[in-house]
């Protein structure tokens, strides 16, 4: 048992009293029933997310699959569209290769490539003692990571476990310090032994991977999830989008596994690409990538020859203001917001060892 | 949402309970029937500007409640050394017949360990082991980034291990 788990189970409460109850449910009906223009709260307590206009705020699940970020700057050229229609899409057609795509763009796009790239390279599966190693490193000079005080650069290095049952991360003094698969409600698994086993079908596996981003996060005692739950369409494609470039970035997978979630990523509707390479961090990339709240495209960046998967970008696409706390910072179009390189991946045997 | 606001009732049915149930673990009883209702009125009077339909009300109601909560440091960080002084022979009683620590025994050896764990790393701990939220949602809640959560996450759970002197306090046979 984790520490999580004994904090949890170890610590009960008891339920409210009806009276409690009561009087706070009176209480809030009275207000409701107070007339929209009589003045309210006025102060927005600190941390709670405020949606000031449309379009919304950038959402949390942007960091749903801990991508670290950063950033360059770019010059963006038109995109073709790659993946599918608009239309909801709980059970994409495992026919997406022959899917038409926008006049003008390469018949054979690029992330299919990349599938096929990926289909091909060697892999060992790993013991069930040993290590996956995984370095990221990032850069984040944008707007987004100025308004949040981060910093613009960052590497960072961890190890979990191949049975899926530890995982270990460099505390502040650099000792790498082994612990329990984090058993926070994480909704994409990162243990390697239920990635791994994911479908390598790739409609089967957008239909997981939805599953896992869609299961509603209620209190047990809620029975029928209510529509504040739900995602959105858009959103749902969005995070489904973020969360194989999260399982790309943050794990090492058998080739069936990795060219099955570049086949899903390309059922994903909206995905669009870039018409021709274009020089980032000195070399140049193919970018696919998936639009979010009408302003922020989250791509990932592919080798233009050999089409291997390079590292991972968010870039502004139209000028954004983004208020936090009300300190207001733009973020104009083009905007590199960040830019992530996974510099190793790799079996290890012991945690903290990188070869 | 807001020409309906009546609907907003469901809202309250729905996650009412779970609110109170967190408060409760953090300020006892008492105070959380206060932070349980505020919660609502403050959630109520930030509807219109708040995007339930894009988001989870979930993350956003303990967001609003861990707030609340915040402005009771004291009383929390009492409760968790109260706590720990009651049950304070019971940590150094022998462990039971199965070798494994009682319950109240652990729980004071927690609160110890929360009494002891900076604010704002013991906020991310509990909405995760409390709330049950994820990390995800934690960074929603809190409008921090998910690296954030999980550095402080880290800490916290560090010093927790560290505070029940191993992975498995319930079964810690050679230290008790």
């Amino acid at each position: 048992m984790d520490e999580i788990t004994t904090l949890r189970e170890n610590w009960d409460t008891a339920p409210p009293s009806a009276d409690a109850r009561d009087r706070a449910r009176a209480a809030l009906l009275t207000r409701i029933a107070r007339p929209a223009e009589a003045p309210l709260v006025s102060a927005r307590p600190a941390g709670v997310p405020v949606v000031p206009a449309r379009p919304r705020k950038r959402t949390a699940w942007a960091w749903r699959t801990g991508i670290a970020t950063a950033a360059t700057s770019a010059v963006l050229g038109a995109l073709f569209l790659v993946g599918g229609t608009d239309a909801p899409t709980p059970a994409p057609a495992p026919g997406a290769r022959d899917r038409p795509t926008a006049t003008g763009a390469p018949t054979r796009p690029a992330i299919e490539l990349a599938a096929a790239y990926a289909s091909g390279q060697p892999f060992t599966a790993p013991r069930p003692d040993q290590w996956m190693y995984v370095e990221l490193k990032s850069q984040s000079p944008g707007g987004m990571a100025r308004s949040k005080g981060q910093q613009t650069s960052s590497t960072v290095r961890f190890w979990r476990k191949a049975d899926g049952t530890q995982e270990a991360w460099p505390d502040d003094n650099g000792q790498v310090r082994i612990s329990p698969t984090t058993g926070s409600t994480p909704q994409i698994p990162v243990d390697y032994p239920t990635l791994a086993a994911l479908p390598t079908d790739p409609a089967a596996l957008i239909t997981r991977l939805r599953e896992l981003i869609e299961k509603p996060a209620l209190h047990p005692s809620v029975k029928t999830p209510s529509p504040l739950d739900k995602l959105p369409e858009a959103e749902l494609n969005a995070a489904t989008f973020h969360a194989i470039a999260g399982i790309l970035s943050n794990t090492l997978l058998p080739p069936d596994v990795t060219a099955a979630l570049l086949q899903a990523m390309g059922m994903i509707p909206g995905l669009v690409q870039a018409p021709a390479p274009e020089t980032i961090d000195g070399r140049p990339m193919l970018s696919v990538g998936a639009v979010t709240e009408g302003w922020l495209r989250q791509d990932v960046l592919l080798d233009p020859q050999t089409h291997a998967v390079l590292g991972f970008r968010d870039v502004a696409v139209a000028d954004h203001t983004r208020d936090v706390a009300g300190k207001k910072t733009l973020i104009p179009n083009g905007e590199v917001q960040s830019l992530t390189f996974r510099t190793a991946a790799r079996f290890v045997d012991a945690a903290g060892a990188t070869s | 949402m807001r020409e309906d606001p009546e609907g907003f009732a469901v809202v309250f049915d729905r996650h009412y309970p779970a609110i109170h149930g967190y408060a409760s673990r953090r300020l006892g009883p008492d105070l959380a029937d206060d932070v349980a209702a505020e919660t609502f009125l403050r959630a109520f009077d930030q509807w219109e500007r708040y995007d339930v339909s894009q988001h989870s009300a979930r993350p956003w109601l303990y967001g609003i409640a861990s707030n609340l909560i915040s402005g009771h440091q004291r009383a929390e960080a009492r409760r968790y050394r109260a706590l720990a002084r009651s049950a304070g022979a019971e940590v150094e009683a022998p462990a039971d017949l199965d070798g494994r620590l009682d319950a109240q025994a652990v729980r004071a050896r927690l609160a110890e360990a929360l009494a002891g764990i900076a604010p704002s790393d013991l906020e991310v701990l509990l909405l995760i082991a409390w709330a049950e939220l994820s990390g995800e949602e934690t960074a929603r809640a809190l409008g921090i980034p998910a690296g954030t959560v999980r550095s402080r996450l880290h800490r916290a759970r560090t010093r927790l291990r560290d505070a029940l002197g191993g992975a498995d306090p319930t079964a810690m046979e050679e230290d008790f």
